[in-house]
């Protein structure tokens, strides 16, 4: 009896989560609570790549911005800015979009070039996290988005990527409309360290935020001589 | 047409396709052309250098005390020696986090005009201040041996989206911060 419970159980860690595990913890993905439907992105996060067969469902609330208070997702959800930030429905479906892994590029990609921004802030940020070096392109021409919020999450998966074919067009974004944006250019080709921004950089440091200033400092420093 | 006129044309085209070939593989000029090329890669290369340590060395003095510490750091990275004045006189900055990084990138640039000034921050309020003094002081006397005082900024910060650099980190960069 006892043995039999033991194996039953070893069945089930070594089986992972059931489908009926991911069809619970998708159903609150349409909640109309968006605290619910934090939760649930979350959740679904915690399976990883078993949360697949919500991708679809996942790839529906990215452009879910309502705010949300990060600790709604436990101790392990965390994000810098002072701590106080709030999160969003869509930013913990993209988390776990990222957990579930290179299934998720093709809905990212497709995400980007849509018509909520949110979901295209979400979707680069995706990107970027799952590394995605095909996205490049995608990502490069997304550095001319219409909302600077995007374009900044933008800045930020191409120097997380750290590919040298956006050196040209980071370059350019050190004179972006939004000084967040430069900032982060900045950061992406300290990151990159390609010696091509130099001079880019060099003009950044006499910008009139003093953000974009420190970022271009550190990255000619990261860049090296 | 006969048969040795085909021959011919066969033969001189399969010639022209042979020698173009090789004409573009050895041609000289073209050798000497990628030469060039690199030397005047190398030679902007050198200028854009020149040009953002000038920069750095003006930003050493800009009204934001985090655009200081950050450039006296960059400074130190790219072992600036004709930034050793400009650093001299950031040993005295009014903040704290300046006097600190202007005293790690004397040491780590080990230029011996810095010793009368490195001696000097061995008498700063700051504790920390001077114990980098003495620090950089035995760096730039040439005393290699024992533990690195400080750790080389890692400036590969993927994936994690702040720059690591260990002791200088930038306004935060946030949007790649999430759960």
């Amino acid at each position: 009896m006892i043995a039999c419970a033991i194996v039953l159980t070893g069945a089930t860690a070594i089986a992972g989560p059931q489908p009926r595990d991911v069809a619970a913890a998708a159903a609150g993905l349409t909640s109309p609570d968006p605290v619910a439907r934090t939760k649930a992105a979350c959740a679904l996060r915690e399976l990883g790549h078993d949360a697949a067969p919500a991708l679809a469902q996942l790839t529906a609330l990215l452009d879910d911005g309502s705010p949300v208070d990060p600790g709604v997702c436990g101790e392990r959800t965390w994000r810098f800015r002072g701590g106080n930030e709030s999160t969003s429905p869509g930013e913990q479906a993209a988390s776990a979009m990222v957990a579930i892994g290179s299934a998720s590029l093709p809905p990212f990609s497709k995400a980007l070039q849509g018509p909520a921004w949110i979901a295209r802030k979400n979707a680069a940020w995706g990107l970027g996290a799952l590394d995605a070096s095909e996205a490049v392109p995608a990502l490069i021409d997304a550095l001319k988005d219409p909302e600077a919020a995007v374009r900044e999450q933008v800045a930020w998966a191409l120097g997380a990527i750290g590919d040298r074919r956006s050196v040209d067009a980071l370059v350019g974004a050190l004179t972006d409309a939004a000084a967040a944006v430069r900032r982060q250019a900045a950061w992406a080709l300290g990151a990159i360290g390609d010696r091509r921004a130099v001079p880019g950089l060099t003009k950044a440091l006499k910008d009139s935020d003093a953000g974009v200033r420190r970022q271009a400092a550190w990255a000619l420093g990261a860049i090296g001589g | 047409m006969n048969a040795v006129t085909v021959f011919c044309r066969t033969l001189m085209k399969s010639s022209a396709i042979f020698v173009g070939t090789a004409m573009i593989f050895l041609h000289p000029s073209l050798e000497w052309r990628g030469r060039a090329l690199d030397r005047t890669t190398v030679g902007a290369q050198q200028g854009a250098r020149e040009g953002a340590v000038a920069a750095l060395i003006a930003a050493l003095t800009d009204s934001d005390a985090g655009v200081r510490v950050q450039a006296a750091a960059a400074l130190a990275e790219l072992e600036a020696h004709e930034a050793v004045e400009a650093l001299i006189a950031a040993t005295t900055d009014a903040n704290v986090d300046v006097r600190l990084h202007a005293v790690d990138a004397l040491g780590e640039i080990g230029d011996s005009k810095a010793l009368d000034a490195l001696t000097h921050a061995l008498k700063d309020e700051d504790a920390s201040v001077r114990r980098h003094a003495a620090a950089a002081i035995a760096e730039v006397s040439g005393e290699r041996d024992g533990p690195h005082p400080h750790p080389h900024p890692h400036p590969h910060p993927h994936p994690h989206p702040h720059p690591v650099v260990v002791r200088t980190a930038p306004a935060p960069v946030s949007p790649g911060e999430r759960p």
